[in-house]
């Protein structure tokens, strides 16, 4: 299934919100995703803010899969210098490729959305807020109003919709999901701001569909509309032969 | 509490404010800028005070100001700010400061790299300032233990009135994990009767914290002093109360090759010994906890069983250095490797274990 935000030739979302809330597995899976369905798909790596788990160290693997990684020029781009890639505006102006910008975490994850707006604004971007309720700051819907007051007030794009992303990482439970779902479902209520969808990894989703799944997928389960996703940053003493980490 | 999903920069930001730390002093460095970024947010809602001072310098010898009047404190940095820090850390140990100093390790030597490392054992475990002094050396190996040992960091560092180091590495900073946060700990700045402003009965002692001992018997006295400290310290982390907080045994009883790795490394090895023992190879696991003092006699023991030893750092061997002076020459001991930020994965290490098991 196609969810109506991503309806058009060559949708173009902005993934923000507080640091650790998942916005880049989001934009992998996301991307990839879109890869199987749009004409181009270019994943734009705007973290300015992490130094090591950024969409341009998995660049290889996820360009095989058809998506064009966007990120900062190679001589900076292991280093913690906060450059933008020109190539991003190129992305933007041509209508026909569908854009996923990941933006890093936190207030100053969010300076280089300025310098996006107009192009955002032009293509009519969704700008998705992704939540988990169990990193700190977020638990709570009075932390949530604050984070996310504190957050849409320096952030030059206004989020059109959250993404909720309940989990622990390999620890999360069905019910540890459900029970960040009601967090995010009360604040969403109070905020009236639509939930888009909610993301689990592919062995809770399956769960929640009661079906098997292929991540990345979208489906309509019992948690409502869900993109099951594939966790692309494994642990290290879990990277077995993936010798290029 | 539930568990809450944490970066170990985070984490040790958090469990320092639980330990009753009210006082950060620092200066930002990649990849450990999130603790001072968590502390600038979270020490003044607990009446605390966040300094980012002008240098390194500046902030070691702000910590040694607060650890002097009693207060919990602490700094953290990476490693070339680490090296910047020593005079003060030397002048911390000689007047016996408690104090909890964080290294979120990165590539070196010199400016290096951002990504993760572990090439600065030797500095951690030698000290990287002058005079004779040690500093306790604790390396966690997840989320949970960088929060689990900044706690029992400051205990041990009241304890001791020593400098307790927390040497960790990029990957633990950066990574998240699900965290059990601890209990808070009741602390009274108030407590240390030899810190300065200690409350006595009628009006407030006049103590001294100084390493200032220009009288040549005085220094002598209070070097021996300072070694016997150490001594204490040594025997109660081999063979005493903290000995299994000392070091971590897995599946060491009947291994014929014993992986000697602390910090991430030991996360890595013990998938590799899974993997060992599923190809019927007999290997065990000795991490390491607390790296000074050293597990010394935990690898002698098993230096009598076990015909092998295998060292795995994320630098050019450092850490092997005292595996060999433990085991002593009874039984070889080898090294593997990657530096410049690489983590080495099990694939490669058991690659080695099979040379030198299955030289054939």
């Amino acid at each position: 299934m196609i969810p109506s935000f991503f309806s058009g030739p060559a949708p173009v979302t902005f993934l923000i919100g507080g640091a650790g809330a998942g916005k880049t597995e989001l934009s992998l899976n996301l991307a990839t995703w879109e890869a199987s369905r749009f004409k181009q798909v270019s994943l734009v790596d705007l973290d300015i803010v992490n130094p090591f788990f950024r969409v341009r160290k998995l660049k290889d693997q996820i360009e095989k899969l058809g998506v064009h990684i966007i990120f900062p020029d190679l001589r900076v781009a292991s280093g913690d210098i906060p450059g933008l890639p020109g190539a991003a505006w190129g992305a933007m102006e041509n209508l026909e490729t569908a854009v996923v910008c990941d933006i890093g975490g936190g207030e100053p994850g969010l300076r280089p959305l300025g310098r996006m707006k107009d192009h955002a604004d032009q293509r009519q971007a969704n700008v998705f807020f992704v939540i988990n309720p169990y990193r700190p700051g977020f638990s709570t819907v009075a932390e949530l109003e604050k984070s996310y007051s504190l957050l849409s007030e320096l952030s030059a794009m206004k989020a059109t919709c959250l993404v909720a992303n309940p989990n622990i990482s390999g620890e999360t439970s069905p019910e540890i999901f459900r029970e960040g779902m009601a967090v995010i479902r009360e604040f969403s209520q109070h905020k009236k701001v639509k939930i888009a969808f909610s993301i689990a990894d592919a062995g809770l989703a399956e769960i929640f569909k009661s079906a098997p799944v292929k991540a990345p997928e979208f489906f309509d389960g019992s948690e409502g509309l869900m993109l099951a996703i594939r966790r692309y940053w494994d642990v290290p003493w879990q990277f077995g032969d993936n010798a290029n980490h | 509490m539930a568990k809450v999903l944490m970066k170990g920069n985070e984490a040790i930001g958090e469990a320092a404010v639980l330990a009753g730390c009210r006082y950060y002093f620092g200066y930002p460095i990649t990849p450990q800028s999130e603790l001072p970024a968590y502390l600038s947010k979270r020490l003044p809602q607990v009446d605390g005070v966040f300094v980012q001072a002008e240098s390194e310098v500046a902030a070691i010898n702000m910590v040694y100001g607060a650890g002097s009047a009693g207060a919990r404190v602490m700094t953290s940095s990476s490693s070339p700010g680490i090296s910047l820090k020593q005079e003060g850390i030397s002048y911390i140990a000689g007047a016996e400061v408690p104090c909890l100093i964080v290294n979120v390790v990165r590539g070196g030597p010199g400016l290096g790299n951002i990504a993760p490392a572990q090439s600065d054992y030797w500095q951690a475990t030698r000290g990287g300032g002058h005079g004779d002094y040690r500093t306790l050396v604790l390396a966690p190996n997840s989320v949970q233990e960088m929060a689990d040992m900044t706690i029992e960091g400051f205990e041990l560092a009241d304890r001791f009135r020593n400098p307790v180091l927390l040497l960790s590495d990029g990957v633990l900073g950066q990574m998240m994990e699900p965290v059990n946060l601890p209990e808070p700990r009741d602390y009274d700045v108030n407590s240390k009767k030899w810190a300065l402003g200690y409350p006595g009965k009628d009006k407030a002692e006049r103590n001294l914290c100084s390493s200032i001992f220009l009288d040549v018997e005085e220094l002598e006295e209070h070097n021996w002093h300072l070694y016997q400290k150490y001594q204490v310290m040594t025997d109660l982390f081999s063979e005493g109360q903290y000995k299994d907080f000392a070091v971590e045994e897995h599946l060491c009883d009947d291994a014929e090759i014993i992986l000697v790795g602390y910090g991430i490394i030991s996360r890595i090895l013990k998938t590799v010994v899974e993997k060992c023992r599923k190809r019927g190879i007999k290997a065990g696991l000795l991490r390491p906890k607390v790296l000074w003092p050293f597990p010394t006699k935990a690898i002698q023991r098993l230096a009598d069983k076990a015909a092998n030893f295998l060292c795995v750092e994320m630098s050019c061997g450092q850490m092997v250095e005292d595996v060999k002076l433990a085991v002593n020459g009874k039984k070889p001991v080898y090294f593997f490797g990657r530096t410049g930020g690489t983590i080495p994965s099990d694939f490669e290490i058991l690659n080695e274990v099979d040379k030198i098991v299955r030289p054939d």
